[in-house]
């Protein structure tokens, strides 16, 4: 009976969803100003009306390779725990709804990145769908990686 | 629906409970300042019915909330002041320390309140005490006279003021709040020609200083030149020597004399009492006038509507009032996008008349943006008497402990200053005054000796200078010791034995974390703590501290803090194509230097400025920007500073000057090396703050 209302996004090859409760906004790319000695998965901040907001490259953060920026190209800006940020995406596909018997827990092997993102895999018919665990995008040992 | 209903309910006493305690810690405050002054003026009628008014205000308000140990305590409270207020009972030491006790239980049981727990705060001790003190007090002889204001002689014969009904109300209205009523009567000099005019002059006089009620004879009857004087009914708060003196300040204005006016029948004031028992009611009769009215200007609530002066106020959210400086500023980024398209169109469409007049509007809206922006970023200021208001409390009860004598003076309490910055500043404020208090000013024994009074004397001190906003702290006690506080560092091994001071330098030791040279630890100050946690907090907000001081003379702090944390002026640079801004605070200078003067000693590049070595910095180094294409045998130099210390900035470009708001790079991005925060440009882009301090730090750190 539960469903999941989900924000789907294209990464590389992939497909992601976010539960559309956390997403605020999706904008076009704005000038982003690079922040040094930021985690390197930080491309920048950027002024969302006023408001400073960092941006997350996910091509970065999920170890794929960059690319440049296309007509596609979006930032997801999300509320996570009541703060704001931005994730910089390749391009926002559809809106759509998950039944949760639909949803499987993430794969023990997973699928060419870090697993603490993935909080499981969506099926829609052939389509798999990667579902992203928010809370660990900023912070956790990404960070202190980076700038230790 | 039901639910709902429920639900609003529920913010509504919320909404209430909040406005009642914003309502009442200010009445709070009210009667704590207004207690000290009746310490010093214990016959001021007109200051004791507005601590009534403040108590039974509190009590009220209380009541409607249901929160009866407020209401009880209030209400022993209001008993006693009542007691005072109708003359039986003569204000005494012991009076004011129960009711400053009062006022500090309340607000403890305002804090509970606010935290929504149960009121626990033990208080029956109090109305017991206030209880007894009415009773008793009630006995005691009136000790205190009023103070020799010209009034003790008798009362000149009183000249009959034909009222209008009009006129009769503005008197009632001032007996019962509490202001004085003078017949002043004013002496032509012999041979006076134009006597009205001088009149009208004593009036205008006035004007400022009260209410003239009536004059007698009238102006038509001065014209006509029959009297050599002529009496004025005065409503006012001043004192009468001063109202004296000014009128002899009118040319041709012989002599003055100020006498009390009584109304032959109070009845019409009582009347009103009955009606509105919230105003206080004067004390019965001549009593009235007996006493010494010397409430400050504006210290008087304003209640009668002949005051002028009011101030009208309104509560709002800080929340709300920062959104809206946040889309003032946005408004502002918009219309410079706005201007660009304005410029676009018409190199586009030269001769079209509508692209003219969006060019045109587009000014207009220029210029009623930026007062826009003035005034929104006006409604964060604050006077800083709101912080100032709490020292004498602290003074006065050091020296009831102590038996020190200390009088603390404030100044220049309407300075405005942002509001973060009057939140911040009360803690290092108070350390300091405790500081001057405890170790600054002397004994009365010691004072004497020394050859002073033996009134110690603190001045708090607000005022603009330039930028910025100064508050000094003096007292005119010891000053400190430089040769011992000199030891103390040596001891601590702070400084080196050799190591050259000036006596400013030395009192700026202080500052360093873990130094007091009290030599017995005291309740109030010399744990070693203080005052570097003063420098701290100062620093934080942007400020400096420094002092002077002088042996036998006494000890001045200086503070200076900017006007606002929110804007600052900046000095935009490039570095690798992206503008960073240095605050101009830091700023010292800025140069053009050649690549060749520049010499690496330990891998820390310097250049000879004047004779002194001045240390740099490449910020494309120290955040790893990428080096660009560029060759130039000159580079471009700011040198910061922060206090005695200036490093050298290596800049691609110099971008000018600008204000900029200042705003936080959130929390994802705190504590980057470097980096204070973040502004947005006219463009809408996003540009880095550097944080000097932290860069000045590094470098000093590198080369040890």
């Amino acid at each position: 009976m539960a469903e999941e209302q989900l924000v789907t996004f294209s990464l590389a090859s992939e497909e992601f969803g976010i539960d559309i409760m956390k997403v605020q906004e999706i904008i076009r790319i704005p000038p982003i100003t690079r922040v040094p000695k930021a985690p390197v998965y930080v491309e920048g901040v950027i002024n969302l009306r006023g408001n400073v907001i960092p941006v997350v490259n996910l091509r970065a953060r999920f170890g794929m390779p960059l690319d440049e920026e296309t007509d596609l190209s979006r930032i997801v800006v999300l509320q996570v725990n009541g703060k704001v940020l931005g994730v910089r995406v390749d391009g926002v596909t559809e809106v759509l709804r998950l039944r949760s018997e639909s949803i499987e827990p993430p794969p023990p092997v997973a699928l060419g990145m870090d697993s603490q993102f993935i909080r499981g895999v969506g099926k829609i018919g052939e389509r798999l769908l990667i579902l992203l665990n928010l809370d660990q995008l900023m912070g956790g040992d990404g960070v202190h990686g980076q700038t230790a | 629906m039901v639910k709902d209903n429920n639900k609003n309910l529920g913010i509504d006493i919320e909404e209430f409970l909040e406005f009642y305690l914003l309502d009442s810690q200010e009445q709070v405050d009210k009667l704590g300042a207004g207690l000290l002054q009746l310490e010093r003026d214990g016959d001021n009628i007109a200051l004791i019915n507005e601590l009534f008014r403040s108590v039974h205000s509190l009590k009220g308000a209380s009541g409607t909330m249901g929160y009866v140990p407020i209401v009880e305590l209030t209400h022993s409270a209001e008993d006693l002041l009542d007691k005072v207020r109708q003359g039986k009972i003569v204000v005494t030491n012991e009076i004011i320390d129960i009711l400053l006790a009062v006022t500090d239980k309340v607000k403890a049981m305002l804090a509970q309140v606010q935290q929504h727990i149960e009121i626990s705060e033990e208080y029956l001790h109090l109305t017991e005490q206030m209880k007894t003190l009415a009773e008793t007090g009630a006995l005691a002889e009136r000790t205190l006279r009023p103070k020799s204001n010209g009034l003790d002689r008798p009362t000149k014969q009183q000249v009959k003021f034909n009222l209008t009904l009009v006129e009769r109300k503005i008197i009632d209205d001032a007996i019962i709040s509490g202001r004085a009523i003078y017949q002043i009567e004013a002496v032509f000099a012999t041979n006076t020609l134009m006597k009205a005019v001088r009149a009208v002059m004593v009036m205008q006089r006035l004007e400022p200083l009260g209410r003239v009620v009536k004059v007698h004879p009238s102006i038509e009857e001065l014209e006509a030149d029959k009297a050599n004087k002529f009496t004025l009914l005065f409503v006012t708060n001043e004192l009468p020597d001063e109202l004296r003196t000014d009128i002899l300040e009118v040319s041709e204005i012989y002599d003055v004399d100020v006498a009390n006016y009584f109304l032959s029948d109070m009845s019409l004031a009582n009347q009103h009492e009955a009606v509105d028992e919230h105003k206080p009611s004067p004390p019965q009769g001549q009593d009235v006038s007996g006493r010494n009215i010397n409430t400050q200007a504006g210290q008087d609530s304003g209640q009668d509507g002949n005051n002028n002066n009011q101030v009208h106020t309104i509560r709002v959210d800080t929340v709300r009032m920062d959104n809206l400086i946040n889309l003032v500023g946005e408004m502002v980024i918009t219309r410079t996008r706005l201007v660009k398209i304005g410029e676009d169109l018409r190199t586009q469409h030269q001769s079209d008349s509508l692209v003219a007049s969006l060019n045109e509007t587009n000014v207009y809206l220029g210029r009623l943006m930026s007062d826009l922006q003035e005034s929104v970023m006006r409604l964060r200021m604050v006077p800083v008497g709101s912080v100032f208001s709490r020292y004498p409390r602290l003074v006065r009860d050091f020296c009831r402990k102590t038996g020190k004598k200390i009088e603390l003076e404030i100044k220049g309490e309407e300075t405005e200053l942002d509001k973060t910055v009057i939140e911040m500043i009360g803690d290092p404020l108070t350390h300091i005054i405790r500081n001057s208090v405890d170790h600054g000013i002397e004994s009365p024994e010691e004072r004497v000796t020394a050859g002073k009074s033996n009134h110690g004397t603190i001045t708090l001190n607000a005022y603009h200078e330039g930028n910025h906003i100064a508050i000094t702290v003096s007292d005119d006690g010891k000053g400190l010791d430089i040769d011992k506080i000199r030891r103390k560092a040596l001891e601590k091994g702070l400084i080196g034995a050799r190591e050259e001071l000036s006596e400013r330098d030395i009192a700026n030791l202080i500052f360093l974390p873990g130094f007091s040279t009290a030599d017995k630890v005291t309740d109030i100050s010399g744990r070693g703590v203080g005052m570097d946690v003063v420098k701290k907090a100062l620093t934080n907000l942007g400020g400096i501290i420094d002092i002077k001081t002088n042996r036998n003379e006494g000890t001045s702090f200086i503070i200076r803090l900017p006007l606002t944390l929110a804007i600052i002026q900046a000095l935009l640079v490039e570095i690798s194509e992206e503008i960073y801004a240095v605050p101009l605070s830091s700023v010292i200078e800025t140069l053009l230097v050649r690549k060749a003067d520049i010499k690496t000693v330990g891998a820390l590049p310097m250049v000879q400025l004047r004779g002194k070595t001045l240390p740099l910095i490449s910020l494309k180094q120290k955040f790893d920007l990428p080096e660009g294409d560029k060759i130039r045998d000159e580079v471009y130099v700011v040198v910061v500073g922060l206090g005695d210390k200036a490093i050298g900035l290596i800049v691609d470009e110099l971008q000018g000057q600008q204000e900029i708001v200042i705003k936080s790079l959130g929390e994802y991005l705190t504590g980057l090396p470097g980096i204070a925060g973040a502004t947005i440009l006219g463009d809408g882009k996003v540009t880095l703050i550097l944080d000097i301090g932290s860069l000045i730090q590094d470098v000093l750190i590198a080369r040890k």
